[in-house]
């Protein structure tokens, strides 16, 4: 509270960054202790939550006021123009204090409040159970064991206490192991494939330099491979380029010499580290956001960005990983430098490409629970938090959803969850508002009593899934455990306009086709219950006429149908519902309902469209 | 009688040797003939016996032997091995099966000496062992001709090279031959509007309102005043009156000739502008133009503005040289050139420039929409022959406001107005006849594509799918269809009746490619339709009242309208500009400043987009770099590296028609429980096509193996970037904290 000087200015101007007309929306500027509110004239509301503001901006004088261009984490653009320089100035500060917070117990989700008792909190954070899901895999078995080696995160600080490994790798071996590697995250279980009794492991690179060996860390590789009878071979993923693990010798670290382990096949896969990563995404969103950005402007952008190529590079070793286990039936074990970004997403898609549940909304939340939390991926430094390191920022994450979100474009009927569903969880990690993705590491979590004193996301999302299912998921598409093949052709990836443009209205297409699906899809199961209730009805009718069945009943009850179906239509709309419930007594970041709601209004086209399906049916 | 094409299909590749050819031991199909099957009218030229043909280069050397043939109307290929029938597809051609090329589809020839590729054409000395053919269509057959006899190679090779290379006379087109020899058909019924008759242009300005202010003329008939302009147009009603018949002599050039009409009676007009070298004349033609645009400019006709797109747009040449440069992309030959191309694929598509003239395409046209709906404006597209890019603009703009034209039978009907018959020269420009390279131009695929672009905007909008607008852009090369084949009306007319008197029979009937029955059995045609399509529902009375309304006051108070003063003085000053600019004297930006023009444009276009889409209503495409695309569907369907199994567009699309057929099935047994016939036990289940399997290359090419990739792609373009310094790959290890 002590940041904020002046809480309201008036006569606020908030321009479009994609529209040359200087049709501005002019309306009221709010500060908040957690938002920064905008209200136009049209009485739209226009939320800002202070932890997604990556950037403010105070540009030179104009003579119609002050430019303050505001840049969010979730890459939304704002750009106000405030008429008094002092107004703008304060504004300015306190929003460069509120954004940056320097304690976790400043962040919103310490203050959150959705009004839950007690026990659903509780509850809320035992939905997802990672020992249920390494259950649901097959472990522990005769091949893998729970070890309690972790149990007081001393052999490990950055992995959480329960994790798996071979039944033969006894503790010496795993301390050992552990020692030989960065930061001591040594090879554990991620994902088991029960069907070929293969494994994803996963650990961080070891500590070779240029010669050095580790007789148990070896014996921890052999132990491995071990586990999988089909295959006696292994795969070793080095995820970075050669060139970069190969300068990593000269810090005594580097990667596995394939003499010195038996069984093992070494491969580099060539992800770029977090800060390529980073200035990739920095060229492309100047790109993206240049107004009236021709086609050859945009490719050449796009290719100099190399952000697909990046994606496609993340996607790629995915799929060669997915292809070891189904093919060779060889167990994989993959790493980077500390095995917790590149790792983390070639594990969790790898996972993703094999096993069908994670295409589900309650797989996904247990992939990422799984792949990203409970294994140490520095949400907190990587998404900045808390005012830190700018160059431990990177979009490693984003990647990953990026990478999905590809595969739910290649593969329209595999997933369960659809884009919304991606953009949301998105939204979340940035906006510090539930305790899941707080902290680096489970032993930080802990520390910080985040189940106690913070919610989780998971059942906020479950409670609305609705709005995240994909009309076109079809359960059958792919038996359980068979391999989503995806085409990692260039020419197949796409720009995300919908993550990177998703504030940009203009840039919209403001009626999708699944929206028409969803639609239809709530029509015929409305119709269909039309049709049980009317059945029902002929039943008790003809039980009361007790007599043979005229035409006369059926046909006075056909037009009933019909007029029925036509009432139908308002309640089905999508969106009428869109006052989310997830922010409790605030709509901040309302990105999908405020589209659904603008139009829904006045949707002719789906009007008509549902008469067209109503006249086919009735 | 097309429809047993299906005998003569030649087979798919079942034999797959995995040696190479020369290590075969050929037995000579004695006791089997295979025989092309031959349309009416079609003649063998040439074959050739034993030629393998591979399945795709891919160096595994797999294919079929099979008999190569050339006929008057196609190359084809015939495999030795049947094929069994189980495996027939779904989505087949009737007239050109999946091994036949027809020798207007055939883009480029090339023979392979020693492993080095050489183009083939003119007279060959020395004959290759391989021939490999890239079809416009975007299919690409090797053929090893090394197991076949020198004569027939001799003579096969020729034989193609000769009759698909060297130019033509038009009489010589296959049509004729097919006309003459095919059954007369009864003439189907067909709802497409074919613009031949003054009966059908006086109804489209009825559709459209224009009739107010526009009038049908015959002065053409006979092509008195043009061989470039319809028997019959439309023009300003009081125009043929103030003009004397001086403007007559000028080949229809400087004639306003009305296209659309929009509902607030604003008109979209092209007119062919004046060869540059008309210098004597120049001087009588301002006055005489002078009198002509007073009359068209003075109310009631709305303040006219005009768009040289010659300036405007890039030229016919350039756009030919993005799409040789764009189709060279689709054409691969072998596997390894597809990943060679994938590496850099962006810059790639960049260099050919191809998207980026769709979207200036798409721009020009949402501009000239502005104008026409915003501004209340006439505007008189001019280009020199106003038949080429005239034609994709004003197309594109009725797609864009007239829901009709969204329709199957509308966007027919348009092609026929203002393509077939509004005298784009087809022949010329697609270079049917070899005769000249220099007019080639790529002018109709640029306006499909960007149709396309606008189909893939917004599905539900339009009546038609993407595989309808594929088969349409294939069309174009079948020389059976007299639609695509002709410069215009009156060359058509001229040889059609040369022909006919010849022929001393019954006149015969050109097919016109709109009858899809002819190309397509029923089952397959449902693939051209959108079932996402809804009908425009029946405006209320009330509603269609106030429209008409609305026009009857435009009418009655035509001279009192508030055309204010400055206006005026404005538009005689743009008279001056059109002057000029008709005697070929080019004034780069006219009339408005550009700055003015394109924030009008910008605030329309961005105020539209803030708005709900009516699908039946205002249409305008994205047209920022991102929202315009590769036509996938047209340009990858035959690469197998390209595929996505159970994925992609074709994924939705199945998915659909699956949902329609549910809802079909529900309505017939709710009809068969209402009439009471249906036994009780009608909770049938309905059964799905299957399709979550299918290939995202569907329906074009059949489900492929995998293909073979690189263990690890990522490798090849790592090679190909500029080694970074180790310096700066040093960061990793640098911020090994950081870094992960």
């Amino acid at each position: 509270m002590e940041h904020i000087r002046t809480t309201k200015v008036e006569q606020v101007k908030l321009l479009d960054r994609f529209s040359t007309n200087n049709k501005s929306l002019t309306g009221t500027l709010y500060l908040t202790a957690t938002h920064l509110l905008f209200i136009d004239s049209g009485q739209k509301e226009t939320w800002i939550l202070h932890h997604h503001i990556a950037a403010v901006e105070k540009l030179a004088l104009t003579t119609s006021g002050c430019p303050l261009v505001i840049q969010c984490k979730n890459f939304r653009i704002v750009h106000f123009i405030v008429p008094r320089e002092r107004d703008c100035h304060d504004i300015y500060n306190s929003l460069l204090q509120l954004s940056r917070p320097v304690r976790y117990d400043e962040l919103y989700a310490f203050s959150y409040n959705p009004k839950q008792k007690e026990s659903e909190q509780v509850k809320g954070w035992q939905l997802i159970d990672l020992a249920e899901e390494y259950k649901r895999m097959g472990v522990p078995n005769t091949n893998w064991q729970l070890s309690d080696a972790n149990r007081d995160y001393k052999v490990c600080e950055t992995y959480p206490r329960d994790l798996y490994v071979p039944r033969i790798a006894s503790k010496p071996i795993i301390v050992g192991s552990s020692k030989f590697r960065s930061k001591g995250r040594f090879p554990v279980l991620s994902y088991y494939h029960k069907d070929k009794e293969a494994a994803i492991c996963r650990c961080s690179q070891p500590l070779s330099g240029f010669s050095a060996r580790c007789l148990e860390d070896e014996h921890m590789l052999q132990a491995i491979s071990k586990a999988n009878p089909a295959n006696r071979y292994m795969y070793v993923m080095d995820t970075r380029p050669k060139l970069n693990a190969m300068a990593n010798r000269a810090a005594g670290k580097g990667y596995e010499n394939e003499d010195n382990y038996s069984n093992i096949r070494f491969q580099f896969v060539g992800i770029e580290n977090i800060h390529v990563m980073r200035s990739s995404l920095q060229k492309l969103l100047e790109v993206s956001g240049i107004r009236g950005l021709s086609v050859n402007d945009f490719l050449s952008g796009l290719e100099n960005s190399g952000w697909l190529r990046h994606i496609k590079a993340v996607l790629d070793a995915a799929v060669v990983l997915a292809k070891a286990i189904v093919v060779e039936n060889a167990s994989v074990l993959v790493h980077c430098s500390d095995g917790w970004d590149r790792t983390s997403q070639v594990c969790s898609l790898g996972a993703l490409l094999l096993d069908s549940y994670y295409r589900t909304i309650k797989g996904f939340m247990v992939l990422i629970e799984k792949d990203w939390i409970s294994f140490g991926h520095k949400f907190s430094d990587r998404c900045c938090q808390l005012d830190g390191d700018p160059k431990e920022i990177s979009p490693v994450f984003t990647q990953f959803l990026e990478c999905v979100w590809n595969l739910t474009e290649q593969f329209p009927q595999a997933f369960e969850y659809n884009e919304a569903f991606l953009l949301q969880i998105h939204e979340h990690v940035h906006s510090c508002q539930f305790g899941n993705f707080l902290g680096n590491c489970q032993k930080e979590r802990e520390e910080l009593k985040l189940r106690e004193k913070t919610y989780s996301l998971w059942p906020f999302l479950l409670d609305e899934q609705k709005k995240y299912l994909n009309p076109l998921y079809n359960p059958d598409f792919s038996r359980k455990l068979t391999l989503l093949e995806p085409n990692t052709v260039s020419l197949n990836f796409k720009f995300w306009r919908n993550m990177y443009h998703q504030f940009d209205r203009t840039m919209h297409p403001r009626q999708s086709v699944y929206n028409l699906i969803m639609d239809m899809n709530e029509q015929n199961k409305q119709l269909e219950r039309d049709m049980k209730e009317l059945e029902a009805k002929i039943k008790v009718r003809n039980k009361q006429q007790n007599a043979v069945l005229t035409k006369e009943p059926l046909q006075s009850v056909h037009p009933t149908l019909k007029t029925q179906c036509f009432k139908k239509d308002q309640p089905l709309l999508p969106g009428n519902d869109a006052i989310r419930t997830i922010e409790g007594s605030n709509t901040a970041d309302n990105r999908y309902s405020e589209y659904m709601e603008e139009f829904s209004k006045a949707e002719p086209a789906v009007v008509s469209l549902e008469y067209g399906v109503a006249r086919m049916t009735c | 009688m097309l429809s047993k094409a299906a005998g003569g299909r030649p087979a798919k590749p079942s034999f797959v040797s995995y040696v190479s050819p020369e290590e075969i031991h050929i037995r000579e199909p004695a006791g089997k003939e295979v025989n092309p099957y031959l349309l009416p009218g079609e003649l063998l030229l040439c074959e050739a016996s034993t030629v393998f043909k591979y399945v795709q280069e891919d160096g595994s050397n797999r294919g079929t032997y099979g008999k190569l043939v050339c006929t008057n109307f196609k190359v084809a290929f015939l495999g030795y091995e049947s094929a069994s029938d189980d495996n027939e597809p779904q989505f087949k051609n009737k007239v050109i099966g999946e091994s036949d090329i027809t020798l207007h589809c055939i883009d480029q020839i090339y023979g392979v000496y020693d492993e080095k590729k050489k183009s083939l054409y003119g007279q060959l000395k020395k004959y290759p062992e391989k021939l490999i053919i890239y079809s416009k269509d975007f299919r690409v057959f090797h053929f090893c001709l090394r197991c076949t006899k020198e004569e027939e190679v001799k003579r096969i090779v020729s034989g193609i090279v000769h009759h698909s290379q060297t130019p033509k006379l038009l009489k010589r087109l296959f049509l004729f031959s097919y006309a003459s020899a095919a059954p007369n058909s009864p003439d189907a019924k067909n709802r497409t509007v074919m613009f031949d008759t003054f009966k059908d242009w006086h109804e489209e300005l009825e559709r459209t309102k224009g009739n107010v202010k526009y009038e049908v003329v015959s002065v053409n008939e006979g092509y008195r005043v043009s061989e470039k302009l319809p028997l019959y147009f439309v023009v300003p009603k009081s125009f043929l009156k103030s003009v004397t018949e001086s403007i007559l002599v000028h080949q229809g050039r400087g004639i306003p000739i009305w296209c659309w009409s929009c509902h607030n009676g604003a008109a979209l007009l092209k007119m062919s502008a004046f060869p540059k070298e008309q210098d004597d004349s120049a001087l009588q033609m301002p006055k005489l133009l002078d009198g002509i645009y007073k009359t068209i400019h003075a109310p009631p006709y709305e303040v006219l503005k005009m768009d040289d797109l010659s300036s405007s747009l890039p030229s016919l040449q350039d756009i030919q040289t993005a799409y040789t440069r764009f189709k060279q992309l689709f054409l691969i030959d072998n596997s390894i050139h597809f990943w060679d191309t994938d590496v850099k694929w962006f810059s790639l598509l960049e260099s050919t420039n191809w998207l980026e003239i769709i979207r200036r395409c798409l721009k020009k046209s949402v501009e000239v929409v502005e104008q026409l709906e915003r501004q209340t404006t006439n505007v008189l597209l001019i280009e020199e022959n106003a038949s080429d890019l005239c034609c994709v603009i004003s197309s594109l703009v009725q797609v864009m406001m007239d829901s009709y034209c969204r329709t199957k039978f509308g966007f027919q009907s348009l092609i026929q107005k203002e393509w077939v018959i509004g005298g784009h020269s087809f022949l010329d420009r697609c270079n049917h006849l070899r005769k000249s390279d220099k007019e080639e131009a790529p002018v109709f695929l640029l306006f499909l594509d960007c149709v396309w672009q606008l189909v893939q905007q917004y599905p539900p909008a339009f009546e038609f799918t993407e595989t309808y607008l594929t088969v349409l852009s294939d069309s174009l090369y079948i020389p059976i269809f007299s639609t695509f084949f002709f410069n215009s009306q009156h060359q058509k007319d001229t040889i059609v009746s040369g022909e006919s008197h010849n022929a001393q029979s019954s006149p015969f009937r050109l097919l016109t490619v709109w009858d899809w029955s002819v190309q397509f059995e029923p089952k397959a045609q449902a693939l051209l339709n959108n079932p996402l399509y809804a009908e425009k529902p029946k405006p209320d009375k009330s509603q269609r009242k106030t429209t008409r309304f609305k026009h009857h006051r435009q009418l009655s108070l035509p001279l009192t309208q508030t055309k204010s003063s400055p206006k005026r003085g404005f538009f005689r000053e743009e008279t001056d500009h059109l002057i000029k600019n008709i005697l070929g004297k080019r004034i780069s930006k006219l009339i408005n400043s550009s700055e003015e023009l394109h924030s009008n444009f910008r605030e329309f276009y961005d105020s539209w987009h803030c708005k709900p889409v009516d699908f039946h209503g205002l249409l305008l495409p994205h047209i920022e770099g991102p929202e315009i695309k590769v036509w996938t569907q047209r340009y990858l369907r035959w690469i197998p590296e390209a595929q996505l199994l159970g994925g992609g567009t074709v994924a939705i699309a199945t998915k659909f028609l699956d949902v329609m057929e549910e809802v079909q099935k529900l309505q017939k047994q709710m009809d068969e429980e209402h009439s009471q016939t249906a036994p009780e036990d009608a909770d049938a289940v309905p059964t799905l096509r299957n399709s979550a399997r299918l290939s995202s290359l569907f329906p074009f090419a059949l489900l492929q193996r995998h293909s073979l990739k690189p263990v690890l792609p990522t490798s090849t373009w790592k090679d190909l970037e500029d080694e970074e310094d180790l310096a700066k790959r040093d960061d990793e290890f640098v911020e090994l904290s950081g870094a992960d």
